[in-house]
């Protein structure tokens, strides 16, 4: 049983964590100004970009509630992949545009002076607050089973790793190697790269509809076991958003009538509901069973592909 | 009878042509007008950049998303086609408004030194390229009448007037005005804008799985009424994947039917749409 302390703290961790964000990024960004940090300004712009992924994420989560209508028989799920897929892209070329910008200042404005150790406590107090925002973040995700409030506390872990690398920067040179400012930002806007290609990949993933595996799997083992079920033809699974829409079509006896076919379809749904999370419909597809090495099945289906090529 | 054959080859490779005419005439003109500072002729190559995106995302479209569903896609590749049209119309967005941007912030200091001549030849070398291709598409569409071939011919006729557009902007900051330049780039960006947006809409409705058109729900509608079995149709649900439509139909269907001759029923109804709406994916029956 989960406490509704928890419950509680779960609802609350991502809009603590948006705060979080944003003030480091005023205080991170204020303090690279007055330092003239370079690596300290690519940190607070890392700290934005988790903010407006953040913002991204709530608000088409709050549009993914509207239910469908006319228009979008499917709902509004699928907003929150195409939005996230958007604003990693646009993140990314920023990110790489920064790249092209220290290169430059690297090769053309030569040595500069350090920046001011002042930045070092900004990149502290990020080490402090990021750490605290991921200790939250795990605590509630592990209590509620939720994949996506963890991925949110694993960002502020490596939010952690990259001010750890800023104060390595400045103190370094300030030490007299004085182009390790420059290149750690440049280490750091690799970082966001990496991290914005993996959600554009994911967004994409979810907007072709690829095939969850393991999801199917799941759902074929449990529809198996139900009484009636002579055997399990295909299993989709798709993401709109957070919830499954699943697909799912089973062979019962040719001569049941429909009212007792229906039954087993009542007791599937039931079933899955109940052992799955996040789903958010089951259309379930009756078929005849003809016999044990099912004919049937494979013409259909084979007549269906031949027909799509 | 050969005749129309030399068209329809011609047509074929008619659309390979004008794309890699739009890809060097983007190409050249963006370097052109960069390296002359005219800005009119860099929002004339995003023009160009235009075309080749519609024009890959087509080809594409015909490629990838035609590919059959496969273990790893059980919905097929459709949505690479509006994948690509969202992530390259954003991307011409940007740059669109950083030119818009860049004009006016040129327009109110007003210093803006006369383009370079060598742009005024680019403008007329786009004018000529695009005005030949525009005649092979209009001769190819009016042996075929085929609206693609229809819809690429204006393309390259927008084209054209835009390249136009440039020569009499460059020709304009020649002789004096010297705003022309960058006033023609303010007009050629806000019509580009205008062009992405509405790429995007497409592609990124199609993604968020939009229903198709009114009319085909009404067919399919119709068939199930005519289908004597059905008793009640609870929700007709579609999505277009790609340029392939997908139907998942609730229906009620008598209870003491066997499910052998519910599955007849439910062949009857898929056979029956099919032969109403082209380009059917898949249609789903499903009994509650």
């Amino acid at each position: 049983m989960i406490a509704q302390r928890c419950i509680n703290c779960g609802k609350k961790v991502e809009w603590i964590v948006l705060g979080i964000n944003f003030g480091l990024f005023i205080l991170k960004g204020s303090f690279a100004l007055l330092s003239h940090s370079k690596s300290l300004l690519t940190d607070s712009f890392q700290s934005l970009a988790n903010f407006i992924i953040t913002i991204v994420v709530l608000t088409s989560l709050r549009m993914a509630s509207k239910g469908a209508d006319e228009k979008f028989p499917y709902g509004y799920g699928k907003v929150e992949l195409l939005a996230s897929g958007i604003v990693n892209m646009l993140l990314m070329i920023a990110a790489i545009v920064f790249i092209f910008v220290s290169f430059t200042q690297i090769i053309m404005v030569g040595p500069e002076k350090p920046p001011k150790l002042v930045a070092i406590l900004a990149a502290g107090i990020s080490i402090i607050a990021n750490y605290i925002a991921f200790g939250y973040g795990r605590c509630a995700g592990e209590k509620l089973g939720s994949t996506a409030i963890l991925a949110n506390a694993d960002v502020s872990r490596a939010d952690v790793a990259t001010s750890v690398a800023v104060i390595v920067a400045v103190v370094g040179s300030n030490l007299g190697f004085s182009r390790l400012d420059h290149i750690v930002a440049i280490v750091i806007c690799v970082l966001i790269i990496k991290v914005t290609l993996g959600g554009i990949k994911k967004a994409i993933k979810g907007l072709m509809d690829v095939s969850l595996r393991s999801e199917e799997q799941h759902i074929r083992n449990l529809v198996e076991d139900i009484e009636g079920v002579q055997c399990v033809g295909d299993v989709k699974a798709r993401f709109a958003g957070r919830s499954l829409w699943v697909d799912v079509n089973i062979f019962v006896p040719a001569d049941w009538v429909l009212s007792r076919g229906l039954e087993t379809v009542r007791k599937i749904k039931n079933v899955l509901r109940r052992k799955m999370k996040g789903i958010s419909d089951v259309s379930v597809q009756l078929l005849p069973f003809v016999g044990a090495d099912d004919h049937g099945y494979r013409a259909r289906y084979s007549s269906e592909k031949t027909k799509r090529e | 009878m050969s005749e129309e054959q030399k068209c329809i080859k011609c047509a074929a490779k008619l659309s390979w042509i004008g794309l890699w005419v739009s890809v060097f005439l983007a190409f050249f003109k963006g370097v052109v007008g960069i390296f002359t500072g005219s800005r009119a002729l860099t929002a004339s190559a995003l023009y160009s950049l235009h075309d080749v995106i519609s024009g890959a995302a087509v080809i594409i479209g015909l490629r990838i998303a035609t590919r059959p569903a496969d273990e790893e896609h059980p919905y097929g590749h459709g949505n690479a086609e509006y994948i690509v049209c969202v992530f390259t119309s954003i991307l011409i967005l940007g740059v669109t408004v950083f030119l818009l941007g860049d004009c006016i912030r040129i327009i109110f200091r007003g210093e803006h030194a006369p383009p370079h001549w060598a742009a005024l030849g680019a403008a007329v070398i786009s004018v000529f390229a695009n005005e030949l291709i525009y005649r092979y598409n209009i001769c190819a569409y009016k042996h075929l009448n085929s609206p693609a071939l229809l819809a690429h011919a204006k393309h390259h006729r927008a084209d054209v007037i835009s390249s136009l557009a440039v020569v009499v902007a460059i020709m304009g900051s020649a002789m004096g005005y010297r705003f022309l330049d960058a006033l023609v780039a303010v007009f050629e960006a806000g019509h580009l804008i205008f062009l992405s947006v509405e790429i995007f809409y497409q592609g990124g409705s199609g993604l968020i799985d939009c229903a198709i058109q009114g009319s085909d729900i009404s067919l399919i509608r119709q068939v199930l009424s005519d289908t004597s079995d059905v008793k009640e149709v609870r929700d007709i649900k579609t999505r277009q994947i790609g340029r392939r439509v997908w139907v998942d139909l609730y229906v009620c269907l008598p209870p003491e039917k066997t499910i052998a001759e519910v599955n007849a029923i439910s062949g009857q109804i898929r056979q029956s749409i099919e032969n109403r709406i082209e380009y059917l994916g898949n249609v789903n029956v499903f009994c509650e």
